[in-house]
């Protein structure tokens, strides 16, 4: 198959990276400084900053860090399990997602970062650096207990490692990490960044595209280039770029809102099965909770009278909180569904009272 | 960290001892929190108390055994990382041993390693002839960090090893440290600092450093990190470290690197918050936020000042908001929460400026009726 | 009188009936001594003696008397036929020739080539729960095809070193190497190898033995029988973690597992025990009512019920009232506590305390109620693995309940009470955390509706597995990937209306 068009335009110097140009100089100048600091790149998801991570890299090591492989690395856990953890590396890094280890991120930060950083880079030639460096995606996912330990692997081996933290929100972030990083911040493109680099890449791709169009995806995507990126391209596999043609939305934002209207439709035990089994297909095909929750929380807002809005969203916080407290989230969602159903279904009720 | 002091070396650093040993590469790349380290207890400025203590100590007095507390990038660790060094000269490191936070700190490894290092004797001359008192220094950094179990155990090493070693712990809550260690120790607050010293201190640096930095721009600064010194110089640095050398900083680096929100944003909400909004209309601007990827946490912390500082809402208004802003921002340190908090946050604000408290009594009251058995939360 | 009775089932227990009957021990030991009353004196000096004489006597004497399903036997008949009969060649080409019909299914076997010839080695492994008569067959059988049984027993030194030390490995290597050259008491050449106990080191260090097998591969000429006993934790598994399916298939080794004696067959086997006894009627007074509880309590396992049988036939000749207890309460499955050491351990399962907490019997009294229940038994079961429970109890409630603001409550509860088992450092938090959502569903269950509902277990949530070439694709954006590539790849989620 082909690349898809995200892949196929994704920029690979800081040089020619569209949007926060200024920022891109100052990388690079941080780059040639030589005193390479642990950075946190955060921001929301489809702004770029995975493509940023990757030229800050180019920029370190050159383009061996293209030569990309996928392995599979397995950890043990100090009760013996095995867990396995997929990653992709090159030479001069490696890029992992701690938090698909699930309770065991801490073993694996601890024991991955170890691993690598004990083995110094072998032939030191002019470009090289004397460190290597680990991506890890998803911090805010890590569990507190793994944050600390990574802040100890991240003292200890500060001589032969360096540490670039993807994430998209800083709260989860304990402080003691968030200041022994320089934070790079990536905000989402404005409107205008993204209808620039859709006309670029359809032009690139010889697809006449009407402004509208371009105006209307961007508008749409609420900053997430990427998203726009692609649905660009699904229109025109369709083969339809009229200008007030409908723009596709994705599959599982139709499903929370249905799951959302059968909750407010009717309020019964057979609801809440089927709204169940909505949400472990939703969590089983990889939407992360907090879209979950989000999704499904505007969707009832906007449903619901004023009055009880402010009691279903201290509902919502609270079995939020709970939810990141553990790993079992739908018994949180459902417990938030059957909440917010009692509480519409007795509000139903006072307005009739009064009539 | 935090160095207070005011460096009559600091036009020729390399005359210093401690840089003139290493290779000129190293002290490149050293933090400048390191290199501008106070050399001397005379250097460390404002903590007046633990500094005159100190003082007569170098000059011969007996050493007590010491507890320094107070906020982050005050001097803690400076003051007494410079006493050593004096009392000690060369020999000083030796004769310290450092464990901080990020060491295995259980009850095993005071009772080895403190122990194993205590019982190394002392000789009471320094290399360079002078005399210097026979003693050790273990500094615990952090010890709040410490679990009560392990504290225990150091109690009953600092009674043993008194003849050989100080203990001299740091931390940030005095009331974390169990009572028997405080009793055990002279304890130091360190106030936090005043901004002028830290202005005065990073001006002195952006000099040394070639840094060119606007006064206003490194006032802010200097605002924006709270009288944290090791904070201030670490954002100098890495605002220096993007520029490159030759070209100037701008507010806009200061803002990155200390991650300050820019106060419209916050302004924005608050006004949000204040007037019967619709909801969509608040979705959307928490939306935006989001975008902007600014980090939550001080989107708090400006609310609250706002708070503290709006005086056409009363007292009793204001420790209600102010409950429910301790919730969400709590609540949205502890996972991904942000946005279902933040909305929570301006409807109930909306809600307690708007409806009068009596309804919205008998709202909660008709409420609990239909609340968990276990009343919990 | 009960001390007495208590004294006599320690000893017994502790005097494991197998090891002892390989003691050139008489049957015809004087049977008047065994009479409890009688014995009370003797106690100290012939315990032993006493206890020993039961098993032997309801011992099964040949094959025919086993309580095994006579397919099993068969089975391990044929292996052992298979293995001693015949010569060395034509066994392998046997049992290769099974292993080709296993390649061709699609198995992959690992054959061995020494000196040009496939080497497959004559090994078994037999399997089953406790007391589901592992041991017993495979005597018996060899016994009746007139072959020799050699068994490894762990040394019992009192060296230090020995047992903790590569010692014992060691000792249990030369067992296989010594096996080679023939007994001097025996002109049998037929000779099977057993190993029950597995030594400690082996078992803490599976590569040990794994090593060992190697060698032993090259050095035994005869059959070796491994006899594990099937357990529920992990640590103690032997067949999981010493016979992995690799080693299985590398050494070849077949797999002859046994079940749980069933209920007829345990039947049949005690039936047969007391006619057996009938023949004693001083020494065992035999309750016939009592055989039906026996079997429901003993799940299944041999043992445990010929020793129920033999406490039952001592306690009912001294006419305690616990017996009567034990007969008519055991069939409803609730049992005293003072007849708990003799069930096997699992006393309580998981579907039976889920179908307590969901289902919740009331008393009412006077305008109140309380709930019919041993709560702190039911939780005190389950402490060990509380998350389980609770998920389980969280995968299966709302079918049991019949009102939306019971279930509100409950959901509340629940999400509580898993938000305490994630403080799984401290053991004290995960029993309340039970506590809670053990009482609090059984509180809120106010209008529970009683049917019967299949038990679902947990679900586990999967996600699916990302391919390479997306890898950096958000599992949000994977919707556009499918339309981009017109295939369906990924899950695609049923928009109805």
């Amino acid at each position: 198959m082909s690349l898809l068009w995200v892949d196929k335009y994704r920029p690979k110097d800081l040089s020619t990276l569209d949007y926060h140009t200024q920022q891109a100089q100052e990388l690079k100048n941080l780059v040639e400084h030589g005193d390479f600091p642990h950075l946190l790149v955060y921001g929301p998801s489809g702004a770029g900053k995975k493509t940023r991570i990757m030229c800050i890299l180019k920029e370190l090591f050159g383009t061996g860090v293209e030569r990309l492989k996928s392995e599979n690395i397995t950890v043990t856990t100090p009760s013996n399990k095995k867990v396995e953890i997929m990653t992709i590396n090159s030479n001069y890094h490696i890029e992992i997602n701690p938090s698909d280890a699930g309770i065991y991120d801490r073993v694996v930060v601890m024991d991955l970062i170890k691993k690598i950083a004990q083995s110094q880079q072998i032939a030191i030639t002019n470009n090289q650096r004397e460190f290597k460096v680990v991506v890890l995606t998803e911090v805010d996912n890590l569990t507190k207990d793994a944050q600390h330990a990574l802040r100890r692997t991240m003292e200890k081996y500060s001589r032969n490692c360096r540490l670039i933290l993807c994430a998209t929100s800083l709260s989860p972030i304990i402080p003691a990490i968030q200041s022994r990083c320089l934070p790079i911040r990536v905000p989402a493109p404005t409107i205008e960044e993204i209808s620039t680099i859709i006309s670029k890449i359809c032009k690139k791709e010889d697809t006449a595209i009407p402004a509208t169009l371009i105006e209307k995806i961007s508008k749409s995507v609420n900053g997430n280039l990427r998203r726009a990126i692609l649905i660009c391209e699904a229109c025109k596999v369709e083969n339809n770029l009229q200008p007030n043609r409908e723009l596709p939305e994705p599959d599982w934002k139709v499903f929370i809102k249905q799951t959302a209207t059968i909750i407010t439709h009717r309020q019964s035990i057979e609801n809440i099965m089927v709204v169940r089994e909505h949400l472990y297909e939703l969590l089983a095909s990889g939407i992360p909770p907090e879209i979950i929750f989000k999704e499904l929380i505007t969707a009832l807002v906007l449903k619901c009278d004023k009055q009880i809005i402010p009691q279903v969203l201290q509902e919502a916080s609270t079995y939020e909180y709970r939810m990141w407290q553990g790993n079992k989230h739908i018994v949180h969602m459902e417990a938030f569904v059957v909440k917010f159903m009692c509480l519409y279904q007795r509000h139903l009720k006072d307005l009739l009272k009064d009539f | 960290m935090q160095a207070f002091l005011k460096m009559g070396k600091l036009g020729e650093p390399s005359a210093s001892p401690s840089t003139s040993g290493a290779p000129k590469k190293k002290t490149k790349n050293l933090p400048w929190v390191e290199k501008y380290r106070p050399k001397t207890v005379e250097d460390v400025v404002e903590q007046r108390e633990a500094v005159s203590v100190l003082q007569q100590c170098i000059l011969g007095a007996d050493l007590p055994n010491l507890l320094f507390y107070g906020p982050p990038g005050t001097g803690k660790t400076s003051t007494i990382l410079a006493a050593a060094r004096q009392l000690f000269g060369d020999l000083y490191k030796e004769r310290i041993l450092e464990l901080n936070a990020s060491d295995e700190r259980g009850i095993q490894v005071i009772r080895e390693k403190i122990k194993t290092f205590s019982q190394l004797t002392a000789n009471s001359s320094r290399a360079d002839g002078k005399l210097c008192p026979a003693l050790k220094i273990v500094i615990l950094d952090e010890a709040d960090a410490m679990t009560h179990a392990a504290q225990a155990a150091l109690r009953r090493t600092m009674e043993k090893e008194t003849k050989t070693t100080r203990f001299c712990l740091l931390c940030n809550y005095v009331s974390r440290i169990i009572e028997p260690l405080t009793s055990r120790c002279t304890k130091f607050r360190f106030k936090p600092l005043n901004q002028s010293f830290v202005l005065e201190r990073l001006q002195e640096i952006c000099q040394v450093e070639d840094v060119l930095i606007n006064d206003d721009i490194l006032n802010v600064l200097v605002k924006e990190s709270g009288g944290d010194m090791r904070r201030a110089i670490t954002a100098l640095q890495s605002c220096a470290n993007l520029k490159g050398k030759g070209s100037h900083i701008t507010l806009e680096n200061v803002y990155e690197v200390l991650t300050v929100v820019p106060s419209k944003w916050v302004n924005s909400f608050w006004d949000l918050c204040k007037k019967p909004s619709d909801i969509k209309e608040i979705i959307q601007f928490i939306d935006d936020l989001e975008q902007q990827a600014y980090p939550i946490q001080k989107v708090y912390e400006h609310l609250n000042d706002f708070l503290m500082d709006s005086e056409n809402i009363d007292d009793r208004l204001k420790s209600e908001i102010g409950e429910k802003l301790a919730e969400s921002s709590f609540r949205s340190s502890c996972g991904r929460g942000d946005f279902t908090n933040l909305l929570d946050f301006a409807v109930h604000t909306q809600e307690i400026l708007t409806e009068p408290l009596e309804r919205r009594r008998m709202q909660a009251l008709e409420n609990a009726k239909f609340t968990t058995i276990l009343g919990l939360s | 009188m009960k001390k007495l009775t208590t004294n006599k089932w320690k000893s017994f227990e502790f005097g494991p009936p197998e090891k002892d009957t390989k003691e050139n021990q008489s049957t015809t030991r004087k049977l008047k001594n065994l009479q409890p009353k009688k014995s009370l004196k003797s106690v100290k000096g012939s315990k032993t003696n006493n206890n020993l004489d039961f098993h032997k006597i309801i011992e099964p004497k040949v094959v025919s008397d086993l309580i095994i399903h006579p397919k099993k036997v068969q089975e391990l008949e044929g292996w052992l036929n298979t293995v001693l009969g015949g010569s060395k060649k034509e066994t392998h080409k046997k049992i290769r020739d099974e292993y080709q019909d296993r390649v061709k299914k699609g198995e992959s076997v690992a054959l061995k080539y020494r000196n040009g010839f496939p080497i497959i080695e004559i090994k078994a492994q037999t399997t089953g729960p406790t007391g589901s008569g592992k041991t017993s067959t495979v005597r018996l059988l060899c016994k009746q095809l007139n072959v020799d049984v050699t068994e490894w027993t762990n040394p019992v030194d009192l060296d230090y070193e020995i047992i903790r030390g590569p010692g014992q490995a060691a000792k249990f290597l030369e067992f296989f190497s010594d096996s080679k050259y023939p007994s001097l008491f025996s002109t049998n050449k037929k000779k099977v190898l057993i190993v029950k106990d597995f030594p400690n080191a082996i078992v803490r260090n599976p590569d040990e033995f794994f090593s060992i097998l190697e060698d032993v591969h090259f050095q035994t000429t005869h059959p070796v029988i491994f006899i594990c006993t099937d357990s529920n934790s992990n640590e103690t598994n032997l067949q999981r973690n010493l016979f992995p399916e690799e080693v299985l298939l590398k050494y070849s080794i077949s797999n002859i597992t046994f079940n749980s004696c069933a209920p007829t067959l345990l039947k049949k086997g005690l039936k047969r025990a007391l006619e057996l006894l009938q023949a004693y009627p001083d020494t065992f007074t035999l309750p016939l009512n009592i055989i039906e509880s026996i079997i429901a309590s003993s799940m299944g396992d041999i043992r445990c019920a010929m020793n129920q049988l033999y406490l039952a036939s001592i306690h009912a000749e001294t006419n305690l009232p616990l017996i009567k207890i034990i007969g008519s309460k055991r069939k409803k499955n609730d049992q005293p506590n003072t007849i708990k050491h003799m069930r096997r351990d699992e006393t309580l399962g998981l579907f039976h305390g889920l179908g307590r907490v969901l289902n919740p019997k009331k008393i009412e009294q006077n305008g109140t109620w309380r709930l019919n229940c041993d709560m702190q038994k039911l939780v005190d079961e389950f402490t060990i693995q509380p998350a389980k429970f609770a998920s389980f109890l969280f995968e299966n409630y709302l079918k049991y309940f019949g009102d939306l603001e019971d279930i509100e409550q409950a959901a509340e509860i629940l999400s509580f009470s898993h938000k305490l088992l994630e403080n799984w450092d401290s053991g004290e938090t995960l029993t309340i955390a039970l506590w809670i959502a053990v009482l609090g569903l059984m509180v809120c269950n106010q209008h529970k509706v009683s049917r019967w509902n299949q038990i679902k277990g947990p679900k586990k949530i999967e996600k699916e597995v990302c391919d390479n070439d997306v890898f950096r694709l958000h599992p949000s954006d994977r919707y556009y990937y499918n339309l981009i590539t017109k295939s369906d790849k990924y899950h695609k989620f049923k928009c109805g209306t």
